[in-house]
């Protein structure tokens, strides 16, 4: 009851929140929803750890907003709030990663906005499973990269240049460049009469 | 129809008698198998014994009775079967280029080329942001800056306190400095 009405005072998570349920299914765990939520914390866990991952696309999408979640509540509440410990507490598996979240990842985005992730596609890989008695056996891949922004790995995606390729755009722009200098010597020949 | 089960059937027990002479121990002719059918009693083909020279020639003659399709399979199934939607190749119709290295990708997703050099750079820096024991108390309590090979010494308002990982390569020109700022 509690956890609701703290998690209804934050602001909104800059995320889209999947609609749809994904079946995250891992070798060990029986399938329910206490289950989910124990892939989703392995995730959270990882990504927290290594601040850029590489997932399945959907298990990706849905461990986003958690991720999200978790470094919001560290923004807006801080370490001594009772349930961002809680949070972090069951979030974070490995004890040390709620040291390294308090004093590297949240002091990040102490003036930023959400999203405070970002998320990658990756086109569909065919992979090579195994061999089996010459037998080869692939399986395509959606993959995403899931990421906490601020991280010292080179940037997934090059920002892209001001300038555009097109030629019209350039031709437009330099017409208007020397419209703009045409005005100008209009100006100074007025002002110099 | 008849005739030739009664024919097999002879040819069968004709074939497997010796065998089971050989196998049985047994000085005199064993009795006939217990086929349902005993058809011993026909006289025509009998008179023309034909043994099977090889397993292939045996097989041969059976085929009537192994399993065989009782009916024929409809047009439309067969059509199903080999081309229905999910036998179909889909054109892709959301292509784009990528503006740096021209690998052609779908629209939703960015160039995997371009990516896969960010992504073994990263492991590089991955490793080495991994190397700390949590066992013994070492956390990644600091921020991290990574120092490529032949850069010179970072001033010290720039590392700031952040852990410093160096690398044993140099800076890719593609991974541009980040701007020295705090």
């Amino acid at each position: 009851m509690s956890a609701h009405r703290v998690a209804a005072s934050l602001p909104r998570i800059g995320v889209t929140i999947g609609h749809v349920p994904q079946k995250l299914k891992t070798g060990g765990i029986e399938p329910s929803r206490r289950a989910r939520l124990e892939v989703l914390r392995r995730i959270v866990t990882r990504t927290v750890r290594e601040e850029r991952v590489e997932l399945k696309w959907n298990r990706a999408v849905e461990a986003r907003p958690y991720v999200e979640r978790l470094i919001q509540l560290g923004v807006e509440r801080g370490p001594l709030d009772e349930y961002t410990a809680e949070m972090m507490e069951w979030w974070l598996l490995e004890k040390d990663l709620i040291t390294k979240m308090h004093e590297v990842i949240v002091p990040r985005f102490q003036n930023n906005a959400s999203p405070f992730t970002s998320l990658f596609r990756l086109p569909p890989q065919r992979l090579q499973q195994f061999i089996q008695n010459k037998r080869e056996v692939w399986k395509r891949y959606d993959i995403g990269v899931l990421e906490i922004h601020g991280n010292p790995f080179p940037p997934v995606q090059e920002e892209s240049s001001e300038q555009s390729d097109s030629i019209l755009d350039i031709l437009l722009a330099d017409a208007l460049r020397n419209h703009q200098m045409d005005l100008q010597e209009r100006l100074n020949s007025e002002k110099s009469k | 129809m008849n005739e030739a089960r009664e024919r097999i059937l002879i040819n069968l027990r004709q074939s497997v008698d010796p065998i089971l002479r050989i196998f049985g121990h047994r000085s005199l002719p064993p009795p006939s198998l217990g086929f349902a059918l005993d058809v011993s009693g026909s006289q025509p083909v009998q008179k023309s014994p034909i043994t099977y020279g090889s397993v292939r020639e045996m097989i041969d003659d059976f085929s009537i009775v192994f399993g065989v399709p009782k009916y024929r399979t409809s047009k439309p199934k067969k059509v199903t079967r080999k081309f229905s939607f999910t036998r179909l190749l889909q054109p892709l119709d959301n292509l784009v280029t990528c503006p740096t290295c021209s690998n052609i990708h779908p629209s939703d997703t960015i160039c995997d080329s371009c990516y896969a050099k960010v992504h073994k750079l990263t492991s590089e820096i991955k490793k080495k942001m991994m190397q700390y024991n949590p066992y013994v108390g070492e956390k990644q309590d600091k921020e991290v800056y990574v120092k490529f090979k032949g850069e010179p010494k970072a001033p010290a308002e720039v590392v700031n306190g952040k852990r410093v990982l160096e690398m044993e390569d140099e800076r890719p020109t593609w991974f541009k400095k980040l701007t020295l700022k705090k």
